[in-house]
């Protein structure tokens, strides 16, 4: 049969490459069988004799589910200039982590895919794409160096950002595109490179949805536009708020997240920018638009649920999102700073091998018995 | 009256799929009495007894073949010929739920001659030292996880400490479904038993765990014990490990055994269905305990059934010409058994199912689609209710991985452990660390290793982890 000559090939390369001593890329080519074959073929040789169907193949190819319709509307909204910055983040990121995986002779594994799509989905469609090329370089290449997936202690799709916040803080957070809308402009990105090669300097829009709260010239965008992202300038993935949720329902239903870290960071943010709204009405906008803007849906849903950077323990689940939702509030209104997203999950991560440490459930069992 | 209809569960655990090759609703048939048997001298929870027979010695169905003097520290149950024959050899052999046992193998002389127990005229008014004499005679006293107490010492204590009866009639572990089928061909059988174990007891409180989708059972177990104050009657969701003695105890009851305890320390005895009709047979039609209900099943096995098989009877002769392709076979469970190479390993009192699975097979791109037959923890796979059977073969379905930390192994843990640890600990040798942590609550359901996306080995690394604890010790 086909599968099994297919089989065969790879595993007579694998073992040519592993005769002529090229260890690294034999590891390169035992990837490409493990995507083509995805460990169907392996048996389990211990108890329990039958696996559950998940495996991290589709266990990462959840997120990347959940971020299709957000790459499909940010084609729409921004032109195909959002693709070139997703696929520029993907051959970056892959090369770099292609080299350390030959080097250090470790497998390549599934997360790099999300790491890229997330990471790409955060940036602000104008960005010059090498800036996109050496945030995500950075990013993986942090990440390697705490030794790979599952090592790691940020998360590295935010590490990448908060580095080009950090490294390019006017190109990441002054200059926005007003996107397509859908109400007037047709089929508008699918024809378009971006808005700015059909509108010109039309097309520049001073601010986020966050960043106009804070600055008292831009005026505020009402509910539709934060829901629909129709006329909303934000970052490419993040731009409407109903395709966020959407994915972010699937990730729930397909258990690949957890509520006690999303819903939980959601509303804990919200009901923190809403009292403090109460007190100080300038600074905190209301729960609601705390919520709809500032990637906070899109942070909540893919990168704050992480499943490395954030605990294993349901308690733990529960204080780190909470701990996320109330930093997320607090250091928006106190900075005026639009960012607080990535630094909450920045620190939150810090956190994380703490609370598992201290959130450790209490086993349903009584105390071992005194020898008889 | 103390007919509790509630419905209980607990936290973690899964609700498996119907596998392919489950002989669900299948009738109990006889299987073909066995050329010869290998008997080993070491039955359920029960030290090894020393051999009561010699080589060339002729021996009818029944009759003792090993036995020790009670000793209360080595618990132990005395064993019986299951066919009528002659005894060809005595050798120390494999164990099928691990390490080595004295096996007595018996050549059958085809004409199934019994040596019956002495019937009592009247079981009823019998007091319990009598009826543990019978069934302790019988060999059914060593079932369950911690075997069943007399004054013999067949048991971790004596019957005085036992304050309750629990009955385990809920079955979830995969593929097993001659007890459900025993449960509904023999019920008037299981009702006497449970009657029959209790009084053995000494009269204690009987707390019945059936799962909730057996109402027809459920109405006639109402009908039998509604008047009695004694007997308590628990409809159970079927989530596995439901039927795991630690489990149960604390669904029923709300106790928490102790680590590295037993049933017996809680003041509770667990019996299943099996040993209901088994119980049942001994004292009243003098039959011992060679017979157990045994599912054959599995994807690899052509006609799934349920039989009444004598212990000892090698599994190939089971599996003979029953086998669609070659396969793993696996005694007693697939999640937390053992893979038998051999084919001469024989069933035991405690063997539920004899299970063939189909081996891993690559396939291309086999994450790609929408997974109708696929089980899973999580819900990245449809089902629809039209599939009736999930895939079950050895496949890993993934590739190994580092722990990405996803906590499905904390979610589905049925003791509130964080299993991913313990494995981690124990694989690195963090012994003391893997027990601050409570490694020996862990009553080794397997869960944890079948869900990990990762597909790292956690039930193999918490037992290598236990085994080197008290190694240490």
């Amino acid at each position: 049969m086909l599968k099994d000559r297919i089989y065969e090939f790879f595993e007579r390369v694998h073992h040519q490459l592993r005769a002529r001593r090229a260890e690294g890329l034999a590891v390169l080519w035992e990837g490409v069988k493990d995507a083509i074959f995805g460990g169907s073929e392996k048996p389990a040789r211990q108890a329990p004799y039958i696996r559950d169907a998940i495996g991290m193949q589709r266990y990462m190819g959840a997120p990347l589910l959940a971020c299709i319709p957000l790459v499909l509307a940010s084609i729409y909204f921004y032109g195909w200039r959002s693709l070139a910055i997703i696929v520029v983040t993907y051959i970056v990121g892959m090369a770099v982590e292609f080299t350390f995986c030959a080097i250090r002779r470790h497998e390549i594994t599934e997360g790099l895919l999300v790491t890229c799509m997330l990471y790409a989905l955060s940036l602000p469609p104008t960005l010059p794409l090498w800036m996109v090329a050496v945030g995500i370089a950075f990013a993986i290449g942090i990440k390697e160096l705490f030794g790979g997936s599952g090592y790691n202690i940020f998360n590295p799709a935010i590490s990448g950002r908060a580095f080009l916040l950090l490294a390019f803080p006017s190109a990441m957070t002054t200059r926005w595109y007003t996107p397509f809308n859908p109400l007037t402009d047709g089929l508008g990105g699918f024809l378009h490179w971006s808005p700015e090669s059909v509108k010109g300097i039309d097309a520049i829009a001073k601010a986020t949805p966050l960043g106009a709260f804070s600055s008292p010239d831009v005026a505020n965008p009402d509910l539709f536009t934060l829901v629909t992202g129709f006329g909303r300038a934000d970052v490419l993935g993040a731009t409407s708020a109903i395709l966020v949720l959407l994915g972010g329902l699937y990730l729930l239903h397909s258990r690949v997240i957890d509520w006690r870290v999303s819903i939980v960071m959601i509303v804990s943010a919200g009901l923190t920018s809403q009292f403090f709204n109460f007190i100080v009405p300038t600074r905190f906008p209301d729960g609601i638009y705390a919520v709809l803007s500032g990637g906070l849906l899109f942070a909540a849903f893919l990168n704050a649920t992480d499943p490395v950077t954030s605990p294993m323990t349901v308690r733990g689940r529960w204080i780190f999102g909470i701990m996320l939702g109330v930093l997320t509030a607090l250091g928006r209104g106190l900075t005026g700073y639009a960012e607080w997203v990535t630094f909450a999950i920045l620190i939150g991560n810090m956190f994380t091998p703490l609370i598992d440490r201290f959130t450790i459930p209490k086993s349903f069992s009584a105390p071992a018995m005194q020898k008889r | 009256m103390a007919v509790l209809a509630s419905l209980k569960t607990f936290k973690g655990g899964h609700y498996f799929g119907l596998f392919e090759g489950t002989p669900r609703g299948v009738r109990l048939k006889v299987a073909p009495l066995p050329q010869r048997v290998l008997i080993p001298l070491r039955q359920g929870f029960s030290a090894e007894v020393a051999p009561t027979v010699k080589e060339g010695d002729r021996v009818k169905t029944g009759q003792i073949i090993g036995r020790n003097e009670p000793n209360p520290q080595k618990p132990s149950t005395p064993v019986h010929a299951s066919i009528s024959g002659r005894v060809v050899k005595i050798e120390k052999r494999p164990y099928p739920l691990g390490g080595e046992a004295t096996t007595v193998i018996i050549e059958s002389d085809g004409t199934d001659e019994w040596q019956r127990l002495d019937r009592p005229a009247n079981y009823e008014k019998l007091p319990p030292e009598e009826l543990g004499k019978i069934l302790y005679e019988a060999g059914v006293t060593c079932g369950g996880q911690a075997g069943f107490p007399t004054v013999y010492h067949s048991a971790p204590a004596t019957p005085e400490k036992i304050r309750y009866l629990i009955i385990n009639a809920v079955e979830t572990e995969p593929f097993c479904e001659a007890t459900d089928q025993l449960l509904y061909e023999e019920f008037e059988k299981f009702v006497q038993g449970i009657k029959i174990l209790r009084a053995a007891l000494g009269n204690v409180q009987v707390h019945i765990g059936l799962a909730y989708n057996k109402p027809r059972i459920y109405e006639e177990l109402i009908e039998r014990f509604e008047y009695y104050d004694w007997c308590t009657i628990h409809q159970l969701r079927p989530k596995y490990p439901q039927g795991d003695d630690a489990v149960l105890i604390r669904t029923l009851l709300g106790l928490l055994l102790p680590q590295r305890g037993y049933a017996t320390d809680v003041g509770c005895v667990v019996q299943d269905v099996q040993q209901c009709v088994a119980a049942y047979e001994a004292v009243v039609e003098g039959k011992p305990f060679v017979e157990r209900v045994v599912s054959v099943a599995g994807s690899a096995v052509r006609e799934p059934g349920n039989y009444r098989v004598r212990v000892g009877t090698p599994i190939g002769e089971l599996l003979e010409k029953n086998l669609k392709c070659n396969g793993r076979i696996v005694m007693g469970s697939v999640m937390r058994g053992q893979a038998q190479g051999d084919l001469e390993a024989p069933v035991v009192r405690e063997t539920p199912a004899v299970i063939a699975l189909k081996e891993a097979e690559h396939e291309l791109f086999p994450v790609a689609g929408p997974g109708f037959d696929r089980d899973s923890f999580t819900g990245a796979y449809i089902s629809l209710p039209w599939v009736r059977y999930k895939r079950a073969t050895t496949s890993l379905n993934g590739n190994p991985r580092p722990c990405v930390k996803c906590g499905y192994c904390v979610d589905v843990c049925p003791q509130n452990l964080v299993p991913a640890l313990l494995g981690e600990y124990s694989a690195n040798g963090l012994l003391s660390e893997a027990q601050e942590i409570d490694l020996f609550a862990c009553i080794e359901c397997g869960l944890c290793a079948y869900v990990c996306p990762s597909k790292i080995p956690l039930l193999e690394q918490i037992r290598e982890g236990k085994r080197k604890s008290l190694a240490e010790t």
